[in-house]
């Protein structure tokens, strides 16, 4: 084996990635070649030096953060599986309806076609209402009401910022969006600080039909005081 | 691996649980490969959370191809890769490495002469050596490098995170570790101009 060979292999050979013979006549040559024997004995205090290179420990800020974001991916994961199986259970509905259930009336043709579609706008509205909740800047009626901050923990150095809130039904945060004029470097570091403040926040939840439900809410941080506008 | 499955069920359902163990068992693993692939450590942060809101994002597109871990491992990294800190800082076009013989450096056949100069120099000094060699390394070689020394992962595996054949997996590592090595003893090689020669007393 000569020594371009051994130092082609020499990698491959830490990594026990040749064959037994192979091996042995390397293991000789290292033995009788001073310049293998050295390239062998550098890579491997390469190898060893790297492992000893330490490595930070997730910090409690990271973990939390990481927490707090898993949270709100899952309840947004929830919100679109709860969409596709009411789609579903939508369509399903109407095409059972639509294949038999109202033949029996025997409806004029048109006139059917025309149940059809108010019956389909008026289940399609009252499910948008339950699942996109009222929006930001909606006025609260006895059927709808807004999430409402209830408690809030807030460290920030800025003046003043309007973050609109996803509540959910039991009063957690799940989402939020901050302003759309902020630059991305002041957005990474709102986005930290608007976070933690946010994880410690309890709202109550919006309601529909005096149901508890998600609903967004527009929240206004100030250095020292924060209020809640509809 | 069935564990897997129901994990993967529960992030697709939006199971919190299923969220809070995939963070719970991947963020150190994550953390630290990220830490070990940019250069800016107080970046490594935010490229881990990123790098998880990629995977909560995209679990529907994991068919289970690889496993999770490779998965997991293969956003990290071209997390990490997207970071052009650390791309364009240090992009070496690789065939320049590839022209690179083996030992035909002069610093070899200096080297070579001493039995084990490694033995000769303090730890803490090849730790920050080794950081700084990792840093100038080309980014291809560094990953193969890292994710076989760092993380342990074995050749097949680091081909799937990589997207890359065993063969290229085979050479990206033994290149990145002959990088290293020469690197080092560059970094080192001025201390070797002092030379002690007895000195008959007077
Ligand atoms: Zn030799």
């Amino acid at each position: 084996m000569d020594c371009l060979h051994v130092q082609w292999m020499l990698s491959a050979f830490l990594d026990g990635r040749i064959v037994d013979s192979e091996k042995r006549s390397l293991e000789e040559h290292l033995k009788t070649c001073a310049e293998c024997g050295g390239r062998h004995a550098g890579m491997v205090a390469v190898q060893t030096t790297l492992r000893d290179v330490p490595v930070r420990k997730v910090d409690r800020h990271l973990s939390l953060s990481l927490r707090s974001m898993a949270s709100r991916e899952a309840a947004r994961r929830r919100r679109q599986v709860d969409f596709r199986a009411k789609v579903h259970d939508l369509t399903g509905r109407l095409s059972f309806w639509a294949s038999g259930l109202m033949k029996p009336l025997a409806l004029p043709a048109a006139g059917g076609l025309a149940t059809a579609v108010l019956l389909f706008v008026a289940v399609m509205t009252s499910f948008q209402g339950i699942i996109s909740a009222p929006q930001p800047g909606d006025v609260p009626t006895v059927l709808a009401t807004e999430a409402l901050l209830k408690s809030t923990l807030l460290d920030t150095a800025l003046e003043e910022i309007n973050v609109e809130v996803l509540v959910d039904e039991q009063g957690r945060v799940t989402d939020y969006s901050l302003p759309k004029d902020i630059d991305m470097a002041a957005r990474q570091e709102l986005k930290r600080e608007i976070g933690k403040s946010l994880l410690f926040s309890k709202f109550q939840p919006a309601t529909t039909f005096g149901q508890p439900t998600s609903g967004w809410v527009r929240v206004k941080f100030r250095r020292t005081q924060l209020e809640v506008r509809g | 691996m069935p564990e897997e499955q129901v994990l993967l069920e529960g992030l697709r359902s939006g199971d919190e649980t299923a969220y809070e163990l995939l963070i719970a068992h991947f963020q150190q693993p994550v953390f630290g490969l990220v830490q070990r692939l940019i250069d800016d450590h107080n970046e490594a942060s935010d490229v881990t959370q990123e790098v998880f809101l990629k995977i909560f994002r995209s679990v529907n597109q994991f068919r289970g191809e690889s496993s999770l871990k490779t998965w997991i491992y293969r956003i990290a990294v071209n997390e990490a890769y997207n970071r052009r800190r650390w791309f364009g800082r240090h992009r070496k076009p690789e065939t320049e490495l590839e022209a690179q013989e083996p030992g035909r450096s002069h610093l070899d056949h200096l080297h070579d002469r001493s039995r084990s100069p490694y033995d000769l120099v303090l730890n803490e000094e090849w730790k920050s050596a080794i950081e700084k060699a990792l840093a100038g390394l080309n980014p291809a070689f560094r990953s193969a490098v890292v994710l076989r020394d760092l993380e342990d992962l074995s050749y097949e595996e680091i081909a799937d995170v990589l997207d890359i054949s065993l063969g290229t997996v085979k050479s990206r590592i033994l290149r990145g570790r002959e990088s290293l090595r020469r690197a080092l003893i560059e970094q080192f090689e001025p201390a070797r101009g002092f030379a002690f020669s007895p000195q008959p007393a007077d």
